[in-house]
């Protein structure tokens, strides 16, 4: 499915989710059918976006509160303050004490979590149904009404710097900053999520709180409600709590221009504590705001490499036996995204699979995927589209991302966008954005004795 | 939900969900892991049983998953096997076919072997490449000494190497035989319609005449207290704090349990509020008591700047143990239990996840009903009986450090 990007979150996130490839997304030009839409979408005046879909069977139910702000359009000298500011929120407001949001919602059996993107950041509860009216305002007092405390905001950031401490222990963690610094090498893409210790300690409060008045206005807000309560009791408590908030001062969101193409090239890296190389090649891929090429990228991906009769699968590592793994998958993002073909694998073969990356890369544009692999891509995308959407928390999280970084239409139409893809589209799209000859490699290795 | 056992001893369990178009299946099969069978064994069985049947090859086999758009895997645990099946209604008889053809006639070809055993080798070394995993790892060879609970799923490199195509033989015709299985489906499904597909694909299994491998008295693992230790040059440390605990059947298991969700579970836990919201140590701190048919084990864990670790320890042993001398009150046992009582009813959402719920307790023995069972058990529960485990259960740490040189030394 294609949604959702590299995330830093407020805590671990509990399970595993049985999804298939990583993170990709969508969006597109094209307005779509979104009669088929089973729930309501409301523009308050003050310009949040409400989404609600009744889900009558379920007996839980998930408010999403989406924000239009991420590391992106963040000031370089405040680099990592939204995620720093993700973790503030629940240090609580005048009204609601620290850890006061915590124990309500878990007291009461709910789950509560928030993420942080380059293009969003959202919070989320999960409840009972009957719970539903004594949670949500909160939340909404939480998001709204930030307080910031001094003495919080010191002892978090130790928090945050310890959360940068663990993702620096993770050698695939410092792959994919090695990756995005590459790909983006003048665009803020290539910025981690979390920040820099340096630009954490060089942050104060009061610069986070002009942050979060700027940025946490109703119109960069999309709050969805999905679940077991009737959808008129979810508008009701929504907009009591969401109308009255004032419009806020417009804050200068700066204008962020797209990034240039890297410059294509291999180049090698060593990794502290890696055990076994890793190979990745990466293209600039689609923006969300083009959605027919960026479904037509994650079409591509699963020909290279879901299931074992993928291509790149088959061959690398069934035939071959010269990768652990092998993996092709397209990541969109508001602005342009990665497509990635990534491998792990002994030192000796890093030469061939690259070879044999560009060279299946390259085949895609040169001949259109026969009948049945192209059916068994798309049937495979439609199916996961299906299974991720099954419990209220996975589509809230659709409908939040797709309103806040593209519009909601497209992840209403994606079923049928998807549908429409021809073989011949996969041609152009390959063409137009996989040219195996600019493909940017890199090779991770580890530290020699 | 409907349940009966087919002639050939095969017990069935099918919950109609008539709310998406999306079944979950699983055919659980127990595998009680002996003190002879090899680390790894269970975990490379379960790698190669998809590649090859007497009718089908590897690719043959993934032909038909894919082209549905379905998922059928294989996947071990110290305490079965399962195979899992997930796909739209309509692709369901095809998939059920194709898993009874697995549970039946799978062939373990000798070269599949060889390329799982690779790629096997190699996540047991990129094991070492996450300290959490590092830090459990050893903790659990400390606990456990040799019995089968003390590896890796994976096994270990040695054990790995010295497995045979007849090892995977043996242990599929001992363990893969409907008296030792449990089949769970959930979806839009009319129960008799499922028996009747069961029958059909199914009708030719049964078991042989030896009888079923005898659960093998497991010694519960001394508590010696000790710390084990891994140097890493890592940025942070990890502190691991572990000690035996009672399995499911136990009448400890639910106590154990609400002591987990108390200190480890959410935002607002103990570990959670004192380490990380009180003092800043930790970006990851908290506990688990997984569920095992033979002696489990209770850990509290949190990742730390080095200069830290020996506080970290200090402070989960703290926290731990003190739930052996201080009695929790009232308002803190009405929340941990609420707490648990609606996560665990907020982790039944998926057709998937109800599957793995009732498939699991079927085949651990406790029966499906347990699911209504451990619910009441834990509505009862007081503060004194949470004490009372308490004091029996954190008596001998074993502490596991993962981190740099210096630091670990510190830590007597």
């Amino acid at each position: 499915m294609l949604y959702l990007s590299v995330t830093a979150a407020r805590t671990r996130p509990f399970p595993i989710r049985d999804k298939r490839c990583h993170h990709e997304e969508m969006i597109a030009t094209t307005p779509a059918s979104s009669e088929a839409f089973a729930g309501r979408i409301r523009t308050l005046p003050n310009g949040l976006t409400l989404i609600v879909q009744q889900i009558p069977t379920a007996a839980a139910v998930t408010c999403d509160i989406w924000v239009r702000t991420g590391a992106r359009t963040e000031p370089l000298q405040l680099s990592g303050v939204s995620h720093f500011l993700e973790h503030m929120i629940f240090k609580g407001t005048e009204k609601v004490g620290p850890g006061v949001f915590d124990s309500e919602i878990e007291s009461r059996g709910g789950v509560t979590n928030a993420a942080t993107s380059q293009d969003y950041t959202h919070y989320f509860i999960t409840v009972a149904n009957e719970h539903y009216e004594a949670s949500l305002p909160y939340l909404a007092e939480l998001v709204n009404a930030a307080a910031i405390p001094p003495e919080e905001y010191e002892r978090e950031r130790l928090v945050v710097l310890e959360e940068i401490r663990r993702s620096n222990d993770s050698p695939d963690r410092r792959a994919f900053e090695i990756l995005t610094r590459t790909m983006y090498p003048e665009h803020p893409y290539s910025r981690p999520v979390l920040g820099t210790a340096e630009s954490l300690l060089a942050m104060t409060a009061d610069q986070m709180r002009a942050y979060h008045r700027e940025r946490y206005r109703p119109a960069n807000t999309t709050v969805v409600i999905v679940g077991g309560v009737p959808e008129k009791r979810m508008l009701a408590a929504a907009e009591a709590l969401f109308a009255p908030l004032g419009e806020g001062p417009t804050g200068a969101v700066p204008t962020v221009p797209y990034p240039a193409a890297p410059a294509p090239g291999v180049s090698t890296h060593t990794l502290a504590r890696l055990e076994q190389p890793r190979l990745m090649l990466a293209w600039l891929g689609a923006a969300i705001e083009q959605i027919e090429d960026a479904i037509a990228l994650d079409v591509l991906a699963t020909v290279l490499s879901e299931g074992r009769t993928s291509r790149l699968v088959r061959s690398l590592r069934e035939e071959k036996g010269w990768v652990r793994s092998v993996n092709a998958y397209f990541m969109p993002q508001k602005h342009p995204g990665l497509f990635i073909v990534s491998a792990q694998a002994d030192a000796e073969w890093l030469e061939p699979i690259e070879a044999e990356g560009r060279a299946q890369v390259r085949a895609l544009a040169d001949e259109p995927v026969p009948d049945g692999e192209f059916n068994r891509a798309l049937r495979i995308l439609r199916n996961d589209f299906i299974f991720s959407t099954e419990a209220p928390a996975q589509l809230a999280s659709l409908y939040g991302y797709y309103s806040t970084v593209a519009k909601l239409d497209l992840a209403l139409a994606y079923p049928e966008l998807l549908q429409r893809v021809q073989p011949a589209d996969l041609q152009r799209v390959a063409r137009c954005y996989l040219d195996p000859d600019r493909a940017v490699v890199l090779r991770l290795m580890p530290e020699t004795p | 939900m409907f349940r009966t056992t087919l002639a050939s001893g095969l017990r069935v369990l099918v919950l109609d969900n008539p709310a998406v178009d999306i079944v979950s299946a699983r055919f659980f099969l127990r595998a009680d892991s002996r003190a002879d069978t090899p680390p790894g064994l269970a975990h490379l069985v379960s790698a190669v049983l998809t590649k090859g049947t007497e009718a089908r090859d590897s690719m043959a086999i993934a032909q038909i998953v894919e082209s549905l758009g379905a998922m059928l895997g294989a996947d071990s645990t110290p305490d079965y096997l399962q195979i899992a099946l997930k796909s739209l209604g309509e692709d369901f008889p095809t998939l059920l076919a194709l898993a009874a053809e697995l549970l039946q006639r799978a062939t373990f070809p000798a070269e599949q072997i060889e390329i799982e055993r690779k790629a096997t080798l190699q996540a047991i070394r990129s094991q070492q490449e996450r300290p959490f995993t590092v830090a459990y790892n050893q903790f659990r060879a400390a606990l456990y000494g040799n019995s089968p609970y003390a590896y890796p799923e994976l096994g270990t490199e040695e054990s790995v190497l010295a497995l045979r195509r007849e090892d995977l033989l043996n242990f599929y015709r001992a363990h893969f035989r409907p008296d030792n299985a449990v089949f769970v489906a959930v979806g839009p499904l009319e129960p008799e319609a499922v028996v009747r597909l069961l029958e059909e694909h199914l009708g030719d299994w049964s078991a042989p005449e030896t009888p079923l491998l005898a659960t093998a008295a497991r010694r519960s693992p001394g508590a010696i207290s000790q710390t084990v230790r891994t140097v890493q040059p890592t940025q942070q440390s990890t502190v691991l704090v572990g000690y035996p605990a009672a399995p499911i059947h136990s009448e400890d298991f639910a106590a154990l349990k609400l002591i987990g969700t108390y200190l480890g579970s959410g935002l607002s836990s103990r570990l959670f509020t004192e380490l990380r919201e009180k003092r800043g140590l930790a970006y990851e701190v908290s506990a688990f008591y997984p569920t095992r048919a033979c002696t489990s084990h209770f850990v509290a864990y949190i990742g730390t700047a080095p200069e830290n670790t020996r506080t970290c320890e200090e402070g989960l042993r703290t926290e731990v143990e003190r739930l052996a001398s201080t009695p929790l009150g009232d308002s803190e046992l009405r929340t941990a239990k609420n707490k648990l009582l609606g996560q665990y009813a907020l982790g039944k959402q998926t057709n998937s996840q109800v599957a793995q719920l009732l498939g699991w307790y079927e085949i651990l023995g406790v029966g499906t009903d347990f699911d209504r069972e451990y619910t009441s058990t834990v509505e009862q529960l007081t503060s004194a009986d949470l004490l009372a485990v308490a004091e029996r259960t954190f008596t001998a740490p074993i502490v596991s450090l993962v981190g740099p040189e210096d630091v670990l030394a510190t830590v007597s």
